[in-house]
């Protein structure tokens, strides 16, 4: 008989690591060479724009500007964009940064990858938090993620986790 | 006018690069400048 351990692991966790971290600059920071990954998280930590005005973040997987990207959020009301050539996630200014979580999923497979989010303090719109939940149709594994903003970063933290394959 | 820049952070070396958009990245900028207010705000 084994040795008994305690706590015990659960079925089917989940060990999140760390992968890579970085201060925001220019107006796309873009992750590559990821691989062996079948999850990944990115931690987007008070992003601020640069130039007055309220500017658009978004997420594109593997540089793939093609109309892929579905999504379904949630604000005062439900909006849901289909075919898009990225994923809205948030708007932010110089003085209102966007905070968010988005987790991709199926990141190792051939099918489509599933994209959930959950901004934490996007205040431009008057929500507290905004759910954008989403498809990227795109067959390639990722390899890649890139996190933009049609402005520059004038800050904000962008950090990458992943769960193996 | 100076292209907007791309941070490119490679996570299997840590190796971070700045460069400058291509023509079609840019462009892709442009385009997603523009549309701004009308996919965002609800």
């Amino acid at each position: 008989m084994g040795a008994i351990q305690f706590p015990p692991t659960p079925l089917g966790s989940e060990i999140w690591e760390q992968i890579s971290t970085t201060t925001a600059s220019g107006a796309t920071v873009s992750f590559t060479s990821i691989s062996g990954y079948r999850k990944l998280a990115l931690l987007v930590e008070n992003a601020l724009a640069t130039t007055s005005g309220t500017k658009t973040t978004s997420l594109q997987i593997n540089s793939d500007t093609g109309n892929k990207y579905t999504t379904v959020r949630q604000t005062s009301t439900m909006a849901i964009t289909s075919n898009s050539s990225s994923l809205i996630t948030g708007n932010h200014t110089t003085t209102v940064g966007l905070d968010g979580l988005f987790v991709i999923d199926n990141c190792d497979s051939s099918t489509i990858k599933l994209i959930s989010g959950w901004l934490f303090a996007n205040g431009l719109d008057g929500s507290v938090a905004i759910n954008p939940n989403s498809v990227y149709k795109g067959s390639a594994t990722v390899s890649s993620i890139q996190f933009k903003t049609n402005d520059t970063f004038a800050s904000g933290t962008i950090t990458l986790y992943g769960v193996r394959a | 006018m100076k292209k907007p820049i791309i941070q490119e952070i490679d996570v299997s070396t840590g190796e971070v690069v700045e460069r400058e958009m291509t023509k079609a990245e840019h462009d892709e900028y442009k385009k997603e400048q523009k549309a701004t207010l009308e996919t965002v705000v609800e």
